[in-house]
């Protein structure tokens, strides 16, 4: 069957292109995939991983070391394969994708490290005083961490880019968090918003990939997700 | 595959019709038969044409109907004393040895044939078609899909050329000569015999002419036999995400096209390449 569909041109990237794609989006920018506040973290600040602040601890002017890390990451197009176990109520539908990862969330327990207050903040601490130290734990820390398994449905999306042409990516439309007790809501909710920032920032300018041979080429159609493809169509003008 | 490009039979012609329109050449040549110097330059433009895929195993993509129009202009330089005989007036002379005063002939003219220059342009056109196989050509730091033109014979015919060219002489050369006076009863005959001497070399001439239009359409990459012509290039390092986007500082993220793959299916062009 002619793939062209009554277009100039067809593309399809096949859900293993994606995949081998976010390993290399990995491999040359490992922020993107790991968050931390030092002293968490490995490797060089801002380069291997994405420096973050602490998070707030409630009544101090200081937070905790915290460090998110999104593991194996990996993309399933439509028709599922067989190995995905998708969590109700996310099924797979017609024109979507699955995302399931794994994420690490570490606190550096013990450990306070001051933060500045903001200008307009009211709760400044009295310069006169005696100074107050934010609490620590014996003076000690622990790395603490948890891993949570993360699963998702998306869809494909193409939105208009900065040189006229559009870019192709990927969005979250529901995140399935488990384990995590009275916490899952809220977890799902930022676990999807830091999915879709990292998924955002994996846009592609579709007019670029290989169709760049032709001089001006316009999406005509898709993307769409089927047989394992993220398929568009483009006709050349 | 990781990744699968297609493309119509209708987006072939337009990817194809950019190339045919800028596909013209020109050159030029000069040579001698007989007494007739002659420089003539042909130039060729393609136009038009329907390319048509046939499925694998075939592999073929046939180019027809291209209009070929163009050119030759043709000058031709011949002295004519070359080729008349030369004509006295009165035909002889007659001479005496007077003793004291020496020899005396009797008062004869004999006529200077005078050079002719004659400039034609001859425009043809005819219509061609050709049959092309697919290869994928490593070319570096792309790849790169090419069409491989098989052999063929142009199919352009000048001999509607030789009436023309000898018409252009024969009313050149009848101009020269009726400017010469006394001569008007021996012009008709004077002038078949230029025509004469020229249809001897008149094959030839044409011949000189297809060759040089063969030589031009040679020049057109997308029907020379020996330059793989590249219809469609894929860069092996393909950079999706380039630097500093969305930040500063970011490094481009790079796949390699480890593989590419090309075959007709569906009428349809399709590349199938491996990622890495």
């Amino acid at each position: 069957m002619a793939l062209t569909n009554g277009h100039h041109v067809f593309a399809g990237l096949h859900e293993d292109a994606f995949n081998k794609f976010i390993k290399a989006y990995r491999t040359a920018r490992p922020k993107y995939f790991y968050y931390a506040c030092p002293p968490l973290g490995a490797g060089s600040p801002g380069v291997d991983f994405w420096v973050i602040p602490p998070l707030p601890v409630p009544g101090t002017n200081a937070g905790m070391p915290i460090s998110v890390r999104i593991l194996d990451a990996l993309l399933d197009f439509r028709p599922a394969q067989a190995g995905l176990h998708l969590p109700a109520p996310l099924v797979l539908g017609p024109n979507q994708f699955a995302f399931t990862a794994t994420l690490e969330v570490c606190f550096l327990c013990g450990a306070l490290i001051a933060m500045p207050v903001p200008p307009d903040d009211h709760n400044r601490e009295n310069p006169n005083s005696p100074k107050r130290r934010p609490p620590q734990k014996d003076g000690r820390t622990s790395r603490d961490c948890a891993k949570l398994s993360v699963w998702a449905i998306g869809h494909p999306v193409s939105t208009p880019n900065s040189v006229g042409g559009r870019d192709v990516g990927l969005h979250i439309d529901k995140i399935i968090v488990k384990d995590v007790g009275a916490l899952e809501s809220l977890i799902e909710c930022y676990t999807e918003t830091m999915i879709n920032s990292l998924l955002d920032a994996l846009r592609y300018p579709v007019e670029k990939f290989a169709l760049g041979s032709f001089a001006s080429l316009s999406l005509a159609d898709g993307p769409l997700i089927a047989d394992n493809q993220l398929k568009v169509w483009a006709d050349i003008s | 595959m990781d990744a699968t490009i297609a493309v119509s039979e209708p987006g072939v012609n337009v990817v194809l019709q950019k190339a045919i329109a800028l596909a013209h050449a020109a050159s030029s040549d000069t040579a001698t038969w007989g007494p007739f110097q002659v420089g003539y330059s042909a130039s060729v433009a393609l136009s038009g044409g329907v390319a048509v895929l046939e499925n694998a195993p075939a592999n073929k993509l046939d180019l027809n109907n291209v209009n070929v129009a163009g050119s030759v202009s043709a000058f031709f330089t011949f002295d004519l004393g070359l080729i008349l005989p030369t004509i006295c007036i009165p035909p002889f002379q007659v001479c005496v040895d007077i003793p004291f005063i020496g020899n005396v002939c009797t008062p004869q003219f004999c006529i200077p044939w005078p050079s002719v220059h004659v400039a034609v342009n001859l425009p043809f056109a005819f219509g061609l078609s050709a049959s092309f196989g697919f290869r994928v050509d490593d070319l570096g730091t792309k790849w790169g899909i090419v069409l491989l033109i098989d052999p063929f014979s142009a199919r352009f015919d000048l001999t509607p050329m030789g009436p023309l060219i000898i018409a252009a002489i024969q009313n050149e050369v009848s101009n020269t000569l009726g400017s010469i006076p006394l001569i008007g009863g021996l012009i008709a005959g004077l002038v078949n015999t230029v025509i004469g001497a020229f249809s001897g070399v008149l094959t030839p001439i044409l011949g000189a002419f297809s060759s040089l239009i063969n030589l031009v359409l040679s020049l057109l990459d997308l029907l020379n036999v020996n330059i793989p012509y590249t219809l469609l290039t894929f860069d092996k390092t393909q950079t999706f995400v380039p630097t500093n986007i969305p930040l500063l500082g970011d490094a481009p993220v790079n796949m390699t096209l480890a593989l590419l793959q090309a075959e007709v299916l569906d009428r349809e062009l399709l590349a199938e390449g491996q990622l890495a």
